[in-house]
């Protein structure tokens, strides 16, 4: 054992903290507010491009690809400084599609996409879920039938994300419907703006919206495919463990935490009443695992080995406790807390963000990347052998 | 002993049901939540043309005379429909004014829909409702009373108040006073409210110890309406969710036939069921001896817990389709969560439960 966190570890988020500092704008912070922490606007896309060309985007590539060759620790870090002052990152850009490109993406694929993925020049939006096909992903019906060098593509996709502002759909269809279910599916990668792509906004409630897309005979050249045909299910779910290990759910947790104790410490307010104290510290406790947890996890991955069970754990484990706490916040601070961003007499924490925004946000991570149900099944079945 | 709706309970039920279905459908609720559309005037005259702003004040005052658990049922109901409507404040408003003698009239104007009246609820809270309260120093009322129940168009708020440094409780007219609109999670009408006026505008109702019960009896009912409220959405969500574990099928079947799914319904079951005879519980009580209140704050506690569970369950149960703009779980899920912090938080009932009981927190 050894639990020393790099020494350089600390000093790259110290030193990035700094940088953030130098650039992170007023206009950027009202722009990233005043949008509920939803859509981008031009503010954003200017901090990423100037995130892109000082090499943040690319600290985990390897130089090949003009990256900064680092371990996937920075990469952890990097995210979690960003997450704690809650700004936004082009997270499937880079989480998702940047790693599956560098390992099967062929050379064209990666001479178009990545530099410019490296740059915030292009977004991707992840067209997997489908109206019948949710939790039980495997079973996508979206065709694309080949037709000599072209895929011909039709069928609807739903919470597809970002798609009215994206460039690029990394997009999951069955081309191969003899086959069982895991094995007929591909993944193409389709521009926005080929014809036959129709988006529709669908309202969620924390505010912005995701989308409903359809395809009617949409043709992409064969050269969309991304690997091999029909490999397309083996990798979606090896990318998933991509971007649980670079996304850490303990930032968040410790701001709601930090703008916890500010506002009990702050001037003028009264002493916390006994349930406070305590779960205030029962909360201290749960980051505390959570914390431990996630380094656990990060550091498997840096030592080249595949968390499964231990992902699954962290998921359930903070997810949960992240819903718990937004709502023991919100009584914590009280009926100021329920007022929405923007209107007189509320409380925003350390980040401009409002609890009772959080709350509303905070379902989604409990059934979103595999329900915490199925997590548990994986728990059971690959952490303890239980067979079914 | 009868743990079921009485016939008169049942009646009350079925129309009020049957009443704000029709007049709150979950479309016009998406659009009161969008902020396109808002309860109006005219829709708090029809709810008092049903009797419903006062009534379980005694008939002899102007009120529907009533008993406060069959006025619960339509509050319940309202629960259910997630209708954005202040009947429990106007109600609490009724009940108080109806307690005093030479405010009898404001029962009526109540009554008739002419006038509403508003409470300041959880005045005890940190920060909370009252924010800094209501100060009458000789001519002035001066200070801020936060997110009051519809608060933009009542007429009057019931409030406690220092006058020349001694407590009271008053009916504060609104005449003149700077509202503003306090948009809130659950999207019903509050207004923070700041008084520099006159103090002819409050109306003494009590003083000293009797304005102190006073205060203490609207917190009691409000914080009890708020629960018996809560009991109607967590069972509605209970059926939301039942009804669309029942029809989504994934890996071949609806959802309710895997085992993970049932006992997170059953789950459900128990949070809606125990907070609904809780809640009647301890109104009863308070209606059979209004200084028994502990079961109401016993009840606000377990209630806080079975709407946390329920929030996480239910949008679990319900995946993505639980919450899109355009279904309605979400309108109940914040809506619960909002009640959860309002009429009492967690800390405010840690306290109230223990220091009757002399367990005091340690000194330090
Ligand atoms: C805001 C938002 C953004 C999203 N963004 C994207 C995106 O960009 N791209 C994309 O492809 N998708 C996206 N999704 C979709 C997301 O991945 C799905 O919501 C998720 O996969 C769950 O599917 P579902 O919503 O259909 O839930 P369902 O499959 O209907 O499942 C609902 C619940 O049923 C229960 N359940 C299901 N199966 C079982 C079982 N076998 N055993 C026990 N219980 C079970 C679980 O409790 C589960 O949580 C997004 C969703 C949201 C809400």
């Amino acid at each position: 054992m050894d639990f020393a966190y790099p020494a350089e570890l600390d000093e790259f988020r110290r030193d990035f903290s700094a940088y953030l500092d130098g650039i992170v704008t007023p206009e950027l912070i009202d722009e990233i507010v005043r949008s509920g922490f939803e859509t981008r606007g031009p503010a954003t896309v200017a901090f990423w491009r100037r995130l892109g060309i000082d090499g943040y985007f690319g600290l985990g590539w390897p130089a090949e690809y003009g990256g900064g060759g680092k371990s996937v620790l920075y990469l952890h870090a990097f995210n979690y400084v960003m997450a704690y002052r809650r700004l936004p990152v082009p997270v499937v850009t880079l989480n998702t599609v940047a790693p599956t490109l560098m390992w099967i993406g062929s050379e064209e694929q990666k001479r178009e996409y990545l530099p410019k993925i490296l740059r915030a020049e292009i977004e991707f939006s992840i067209g997997y879920t489908e109206p019948e096909a949710g939790t039980d992903l495997a079973s996508l019906q979206t065709r694309a039938v080949r037709d000599g060098d072209w895929y011909i593509i039709n069928g609807q996709k739903i919470f597809t994300t970002g798609a009215h502002q994206a460039d690029y759909l990394w997009l999951a269809v069955r081309t191969d419907p003899e086959a069982p279910k895991h094995r007929g599916i591909s993944i193409l990668i389709v521009p926005l703006d080929a014809k036959g792509i129709e988006v529709r906004p669908l309202g969620i409630m924390h505010g912005g919206h995701t989308n409903i897309t359809y395809y009617d005979n949409v043709r992409v050249p064969v050269s969309a495919l991304v690997g091999e045909e029909n490999r397309g299910w083996y990798y979606m779910t090896t990318q998933l463990d991509f971007e649980r290990v670079a996304i850490s759910p303990v930032p968040h947790l410790e701001r709601l935490f930090d703008s916890l104790c500010a506002a009990l410490r702050s001037e003028g307010a009264s002493p916390p009443d006994e349930w406070t104290r305590v779960t205030l510290a029962q909360m201290a406790a749960d980051i505390n695992v959570l914390k431990v947890m996630d380094l656990k996890t990060a550091s498997m991955v840096a030592n080249g080995q595949v968390p499964v069970y231990e992902a699954s754990l962290l998921k359930v484990l903070s997810n949960e406790a992240r819903a718990r706490m937004i709502a023991e916040a919100l009584q914590i601070v009280g009926e100021r807390a329920l007022v929405r961003a923007g209107c007189a007499g509320g409380f925003t924490d350390v980040a401009g963000d409002t609890f009772e925004r959080q709350l509303r946000e905070s379902p989604i991570t409990l059934f979103g990347g595999g329900s915490n149900d199925i997590q548990r099944d994986i728990m059971a079945g690959h952490g303890l052998g239980l067979a079914r | 002993m009868l743990f079921a709706d009485s016939e008169e309970q049942a009646l009350i039920r079925q129309t009020a049901r049957a009443y704000f279905a029709d007049k709150y459908p979950a479309e016009r609720l998406y659009a009161i939540e969008r902020g396109d559309s808002a309860v109006a005037a005219s829709d708090v005259r029809e709810l008092a043309d049903l009797g419903w702003l006062a009534l379980f004040a005694p008939a002899d005052a102007g009120g529907g005379g009533i008993a406060m658990l069959d006025a619960a049922v339509v509050i319940d109901e309202c629960g259910y429909a997630a209708a954005p409507v202040p009947l429990a404040a106007s109600n609490v408003a009724a009940d108080l004014l109806s307690r005093r003698p030479g405010f009898a009239g404001d029962v009526t104007k109540i009554a008739s829909g002419t006038t509403f009246v508003s409470v300041a609820s959880g005045t005890r809270l940190r920060g909370g409702a009252a924010g800094g309260g209501l100060v009458a120093d000789g001519r002035r009322l001066r200070g801020e009373l936060r997110q009051v129940p519809f608060g933009n168009r009542a007429a009057v708020v019931l409030a406690p108040l220092r006058v020349d440094g001694d407590r009271a409780f008053a009916a504060v007219a609104l005449d003149g006073c700077a509202r503003d609109e306090a948009r809130t999670l659950d999207r019903r009408d509050f207004a923070h409210l700041r008084f520099d006026g006159d103090a002819s505008l409050a109306r003494v109702m009590a003083t000293g110890a009797e304005a102190e019960a006073m205060h203490e009896r609207c917190d009691a009912l409000f914080t009890a309406f708020a629960v018996v409220e809560t009991a109607g959405m967590l069972q509605r969500v209970l059926e939301m969710t039942v009804e669309y574990i029942s029809q989504r099928v994934q890996f071949g079947q609806p959802i309710a036939k895997f085992q993970a799914a049932r006992h997170r319904a059953a789950e459900l079951l128990m949070q809606a069921e125990t907070v609904r005879w809780t809640a009647y519980h301890a109104l009863w009580r308070f209606q059979e001896d209004d200084r028994d209140t502990r079961e109401i704050w016993l009840a606000k506690h377990w209630a806080i817990r079975a709407v946390e569970r329920t929030f996480q369950v239910s949008h679990l149960l319900h995946g993505g389709v639980g919450v899109g703009t355009d279904y309605p779980l979400h309108l109940y899920t914040q809506a619960m969560s909002a009640l959860a912090v309002r009429a009492g938080g967690m800390g405010e009932m840690v306290d109230r439960t223990l220091e009757p009981l002399g367990v005091a927190a340690a000194r330090r």
